[in-house]
């Protein structure tokens, strides 16, 4: 019976109609942000989720503040009032139907969105999907839906819908950012470099604990039902304290970082054998692929031992490589290149031949420049193995190098390259 | 049986008095309330509908003390009711806006598909009861209002100016209809039309100023106007002049 009611609220509420250019609207956008966007290439998922669903967000919830606020209006609006007056059924059980008949469509709106962001997840970079953020992304919709419900429920008018649906968007969308920790914060949000500073270029994405987004769809549903108490109740005076209470949780949820960082996100996952490979646990990626490919590398540096291994993990594990990730960062986004496990031989030839200055970015980033550009590719061909005629004059004259000759030159070129001294590698013969 | 029990009631609006000490008792049988505009009709029709809550007095119908929400309640899921200005909800069709009514009213889910066919059958809205009310005549919304007001085989009926709207072959559908409920439950007709009255009620009560000025059969308040027969001011049938006749009356002693 109940059931049939709504179905006819749904079907008769008008909205249908219009919400479709809307809905097309709402998901189009971010399907054109997150796929076509990517252009083929990777993308950084717990970025362009933030990214994209942001707007996804602030559409659908201003949509769903409007349509409830409008609808909240209804009963005084078509003088049904009276008629609803004079019958038993609870005013919220009413409320709460014709509620859920407007709050349904912003969540559907969002519904091809979500299938975006599912098919992007296949090429997820920073780890698994964040399936959890999504459902905090719907939980705010549903909030605000209930949000705009309660402001119809108190101010009844035909110009509360349209005023508070652009008062919403003007404050979310001018004022959001401004606040470093608004409302739409509560959605976690990727932190660059908080944590992943120790082990730069490394831990791009902090994830939130596994907890963090379920709390936070959990604390919009309870705002969504506080708000829906404040509408519906009888003695409504009564119910804005606890509701108030409610919405100031907010206050630790958002401003708390630490609630959100999953310090043991960045921990390693590393390979079996004598020299482990380690792969940072966001990456996703299995050590042992990893292994493999820098199997060749790692062998003709296993006789270097005074060469400090590329992001050691930590002083007592000075056999571990740590498999860097090779990100830009741009003005909206970070990008990060095929970090496939098939690359990461070429990645740790890199970062072992480059020159650690504080002058320039560190090795394999866009922005280095080498300061002994000759020395550097000479040694990385070498440690490929990439010996032959075609191959630079100091790669195949360290091929030529008997071993402990080879041995005595490698350690003090990648010595000086590691204190960034180019003074120390004047002197090197080079045929 | 007394269905409808009104001791000392009185409605203000503000500080001015809409009704003033009113006592009645109802059963079965159809009820007209007459009384020119402002008299307090629908403001009586409110309070029985548990709309509105009287300033003094008590209000008990089918039993229940409307004072008590839990009264209210009860009275409320036997209650039929035609507000004067009905609101509706323009995109749902007859059919479904009466089946909302029918959950309003927490009828009994087994009873109600059943029930609403035979309510739209009753006012004679089946071939429309697909047609969406924004779709409707004025003389069709009204018999929509119908029959969401008798969906639930309401024993008390309340229906503020029915016959509005209504076409004369309707509005003879419409007593017959009336005559049809009022056989076994009470129902309250308000009205402006004194014709109404004569033809369906088996009762009048006339107000005016928010007083009760004359309770009796249609017959009595016709005798009323027997006396000046050849004054034409009284109107033109013997009821009407009756229904002069006692506003002129109380007037008077009012002044006097
Ligand atoms: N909402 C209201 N606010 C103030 N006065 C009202 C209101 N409704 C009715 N009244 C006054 O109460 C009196 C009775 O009105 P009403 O019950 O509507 O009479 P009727 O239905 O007989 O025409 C009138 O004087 C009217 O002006
Ligand atoms: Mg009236």
């Amino acid at each position: 019976m109940t059931a049939r009611v709504l179905w006819h609220e749904i079907r008769r509420s008008g909205l249908p109609l219009w919400i479709t250019p809307l809905l097309l609207l709402v998901s189009g956008l971010v399907f054109i942000q997150t796929l076509l966007r990517t252009g083929g290439q990777r993308l950084e998922w717990a970025t362009s989720i933030f990214y994209d669903m942001t707007p996804m967000v602030v559409l659908a919830s201003t949509l769903a503040l409007v349509v409830a606020a409008w609808r909240a209006g209804r009963e005084r609006r078509r003088g049904v009032a009276e008629l609803i007056e004079s019958t038993p059924r609870a005013s919220s059980q009413r409320a709460l139907l014709s509620w859920i008949s407007v709050a349904i469509w912003p969540v559907v709106s969002c519904l091809p969105a979500v299938v975006a962001f599912g098919s992007l997840s296949r090429e997820a970079v920073s780890g698994p999907p964040l399936f959890g953020i999504l459902a905090a992304g719907l939980a705010t919709v549903v909030a605000y839906a209930a949000l705009g419900f309660a402001v119809g429920t108190f101010v009844p008018g035909r110009f509360t819908a349209p005023v508070a649906g652009v008062v919403s968007f003007v404050v979310t969308i001018a004022l959001g950012p401004r606040v470093p920790h608004g409302l739409l914060s509560v959605v976690p949000q990727p932190t660059y470099g908080t944590i992943a500073t120790n082990r730069s270029s490394v831990g791009l994405w902090d994830r939130p604990v596994w907890w963090f987004a379920p709390a936070a769809a959990l604390w919009f549903a309870a705002l969504a039902v506080a708000l829906l108490v404040v509408a519906t109740a009888r003695r409504r005076l009564l119910t804005i304290v606890p509701s108030a209470l409610a919405v100031l949780l907010a206050i630790p949820l958002a401003q708390t970082q630490v609630w959100r960082i999953d310090t043991a996100s960045p921990s390693l996952n590393c390979s079996d054998g004598s020299v482990r490979v380690c792969v940072p646990n966001e990456v996703g990626v299995a050590p042992n692929a990893v292994a493999t490919s820098t199997k060749p590398v790692r062998t003709r540096l296993d006789d270097l031992p005074t060469v400090a291994p590329l992001g050691v993990v930590d002083s007592t594990s000075a056999s571990a490589y740590v498999w860097p990730q090779n990100c830009r960062s741009y003005p909206e986004r970070i990008r990060c290149s095929s970090p496939r496990p098939s690359t990461a031989g070429e990645k740790l030839a890199e970062r072992v031949s480059g020159w650690q200055c504080s002058s320039s970015s560190s090795p394999g980033t866009p922005m280095y420049t080498s300061p002994a550009p000759r020395l550097e590719r000479g040694v990385r061909d070498w440690l490929l193995g990439r010996t032959g005629d075609s191959a630079s004059e100091i790669a195949r004259y360290l091929a030529t190098l008997p071993d402990n000759e080879r041995h005595e030159w490698l350690s003090r070129y990648l010595l000086a390259a590691e204190r960034c001294d180019v003074s120390a590698v004047a002197g090197l013969r080079v045929s | 049986m007394v269905t409808v029990r009104v001791d000392g009631l009185r409605a203000r609006y503000g500080g001015k008095l809409a009704l003033d000490g009113i006592n009645l008792r109802m059963g079965a049988g159809i009820h007209g309330l007459l009384g020119p505009n402002g008299a307090g009709k629908t403001t009586l029709m409110r309070t029985l509908a548990t709309v509105a809550r009287p300033s003094e007095g008590s209000v008990e119908l089918l039993g229940h003390d409307t004072a008590q929400q839990d009264g209210r309640k009860r009275a409320r899921r036997r209650l039929g009711y035609l507000p004067q200005t009905f609101g509706y909800y323009p995109g749902f069709t007859v059919a479904e806006f009466v089946e909302y009514m029918a959950w309003l009213k927490e009828m009994p889910k087994d009873r109600v598909p059943e029930a609403v066919e035979r309510a739209i059958e009753r006012v004679g809205l089946v071939d429309r009861a697909g047609s969406k009310l924004k779709k409707l005549s004025g003389g069709m919304l009204r018999r929509a209002g119908i029959a969401q007001a008798i969906v639930n085989d309401p024993e008390l009926l309340l229906l503020d100016e029915p016959t509005a709207g209504l076409d004369p072959e309707q509005r003879v559908e419409f007593r017959g209809l009336l005559r049809d409920i009022g056989s076994t439950n009470t129902v309250v007709v308000s009205t402006h039309l004194v014709e109404d009255v004569a033809i369906a009620c088996d009762e009048v009560t006339l107000f005016d100023g928010g007083k009760l000025i004359f309770r009796g059969t249609p017959n009595e308040l016709a005798e009323l106007g027997t006396f000046g027969a050849d004054d034409a001011r009284g109107g033109d049938t013997t009821l009407e002049r009756g229904y002069t006749a006692a506003l002129r009356a109380y007037r008077e002693r009012a002044v006097a």
